[in-house]
């Protein structure tokens, strides 16, 4: 091959190169999506260490609230779980790949692969105080506070999971269709319903995986909605 | 040396995927199935074996700074408890159950006596938790470690970490492999069994093999029920209180019998303290098979010479250079 003809080819190959990485620098920016969760009692953002009323005869008052969202399928591990606290605001911003049918599709726990897999990392680090120590497996809604009905008041401690059989409490949150062009989203999680559930049940303190907690959890993911 | 055993070459088909190639040979034994545990997940590295072992005897890993794994979990008897029926931990809590004893935890996916725990590398964090146990939290556990210059060094280039701990502590346990009893050397033709010893292996073969069965002397993944009363004090539903089902109640793992002879005393809650008394309690017994092992009734029948040959064949599980290996002990 002519000398000038290779130093062209080589040119062009260097431009075309250039041009790929600017492209897919763009894309990639416009592949993250980014979704916003708010705890809501009804249409009241829920503050964290204050009284609020969730029903005529009911008040609660949160101190830790923090949970479970995952991708499904299972995933690597500490690679697709996100942990939303409501103490830490950058949390409940939560970071993803764009879908590739822009559908978002999230679980609200953490799968069982995941769950049976070994020790997990960032978002499943032990550490975080979220893995039931004395079994395998995560807690996947931690609610701390205390609640009043008609006036008498309880602590309410409701930690809630589970993964096997009859206690198995992941559910999938309802599919939500993205616009190609919006990069954001927000989940509500409207905890009224589930509330409502504690205070019929009077069961104010579950601790350990159960069928109780399992349909707790369901009630929980119910109450999930995706807006713009 | 802690690493030994027959070299037939690489299994899980990995090979050269950073399992220790010495130790990946040691997995491998003809009749035994493949292990468990996922290698590939955790590679046996010499000094996070040596910082599980570091941490399993340390007894500042307990709230009153004198209970350590290695308290509960003795290496001169399998990694058992043998003083009290039910172990103790700080402050001298007393437990519900006896210790089990540690041993080719390789093959084995389920752990404690109820199967509560579903993966080796996380079952350490059960009694280091436990408020009768070693009673510590997580976070003051992590504290203690990146402040101690002992475990600064240990843990060497990697991250002082919750994680890097527990992988620690699983890479520890998975070494102690237990395969040089009598009764292994008899299966590699290296010796005979006695007249009494031969006797005992087939009475056990028919008899206690549906359960225990050879080459782990268990059955990993299996509970059953072997017709134990319910302690009175303790209410103690084992299986059941993990999974919610009634079925599973009184349902405990099934033990592995390798190292019997010295794991006393028996059974869950210890109440048992020689093998004599245990094979004299399964000598006229008709035993529910949980569904796993095919269901129905299982009978039992010994006399009392056939009970002396059942103990005689137990014996022939200890494996001596398990129980005293050096490379186990609480590093000195």
């Amino acid at each position: 091959m002519h000398l000038d003809m290779r130093v062209v080819l080589s040119r062009s190959a260097w431009f075309l190169l250039f041009l790929w990485s600017l492209i897919s620098g763009v894309a990639e920016g416009q592949s993250a999506v980014v979704v916003h969760h708010q705890v809501k009692l009804g249409e009241v953002q829920v503050l964290l260490g204050e009284w609020q009323k969730s029903d005529s005869n009911v008040s609660v008052r949160i101190d830790k609230l923090r949970w479970y969202v995952s991708l499904p399928p299972a995933g690597k591990k500490g690679s697709k779980a996100w942990l939303l606290d409501l103490a830490d605001s950058a949390s409940l911003d939560q970071q993803m790949s764009r879908p590739v049918n822009n559908r978002i599709s999230l679980l609200f726990g953490i799968d069982s692969a995941i769950q049976v897999a070994g020790v997990g990392t960032g978002a499943l680090d032990p550490l975080r105080g979220m893995y039931w120590t004395w079994q395998t497996g995560y807690v996947q809604w931690k609610m701390e506070g205390a609640i009043r009905v008609d006036g008498l008041e309880s602590p309410l401690e409701l930690h809630l999971g589970g993964f096997d059989g009859a206690t198995k409490s992941q559910s999938m949150l309802s599919d939500y269709l993205i616009y190609p062009t919006t990069n954001s989203v927000i989940a509500q999680w409207n905890i009224s319903p589930f509330l409502v559930e504690v205070v019929r049940r009077k069961k104010f303190g579950v601790m350990s995986p159960s069928p109780i907690a399992r349909d707790y959890c369901r009630i929980i993911a119910n109450g999930v909605s995706f807006h713009k | 040396m802690i690493f030994q055993g027959d070299a037939k070459g690489p299994i899980f088909g990995f090979s050269g995927s950073g399992l220790d190639a010495k130790f990946q040979r040691t997995l491998i034994a003809e009749g035994w199935p493949r292990p468990k545990y996922d290698f590939t997940q955790n590679p046996i590295d010499p000094e996070m074996v040596a910082l599980g072992r570091k941490l399993f005897y340390d007894v500042r890993l307990s709230s009153d700074g004198r209970v350590s794994c290695g308290g509960c979990h003795s290496s001169y008897t399998a990694f058992a408890h043998v003083d009290h029926p039910r172990s103790h931990g700080v402050l001298d809590r007393e437990g519900r159950r006896n210790a089990p004893a540690l041993m080719n935890l390789a093959w084995q996916s389920e752990f404690m006596w109820d199967g509560a725990i579903k993966h080796l590398d996380l079952q350490s964090l059960s009694p280091l938790t436990h408020r009768t146990e070693m009673n510590l939290s997580i976070d003051s556990i992590l504290v203690f470690l990146k402040n101690d210059p002992g475990y600064q060094r240990a843990f060497g280039q990697r991250e002082i970490s919750i994680p890097n701990m527990l992988k620690a502590f699983a890479q520890f346990e998975l070494i102690l492999i237990s395969r040089g009893s009598r009764y292994d050397s008899m299966k590699r033709k290296q010796v005979v069994f006695n007249d009494q010893e031969h006797r005992g292996y087939q009475l056990f073969q028919k008899n206690c093999g549906v359960c225990h069965s050879e080459p782990l002397f268990s059955k990993p993944g299996t509970f059953a029920s072997n017709g134990l009363q319910m302690d009175s004090l303790l209410h103690d539903k084992g299986r059941a209180e993990i999974s919610g089902k009634l079925e599973d109640e009184f349902l405990f793992k099934v033990p592995s019998l390798r190292n019997v002879e010295a794991t006393y005393p028996y059974m869950h809650d210890g109440r048992m303290k020689t093998l004599t008394e245990v094979v004299k309690y399964y000598s006229d017994r008709t035993l529910l098979l949980p569904k796993a092992l095919g269901g129905g009734q299982h009978t039992i029948a010994l006399n009392s010479k056939e009970r002396v040959d059942m103990v005689a064949f137990l014996m022939t599980l200890t494996d001596p250079g398990f129980l005293q290996n050096p490379s186990f002990q609480e590093p000195r």
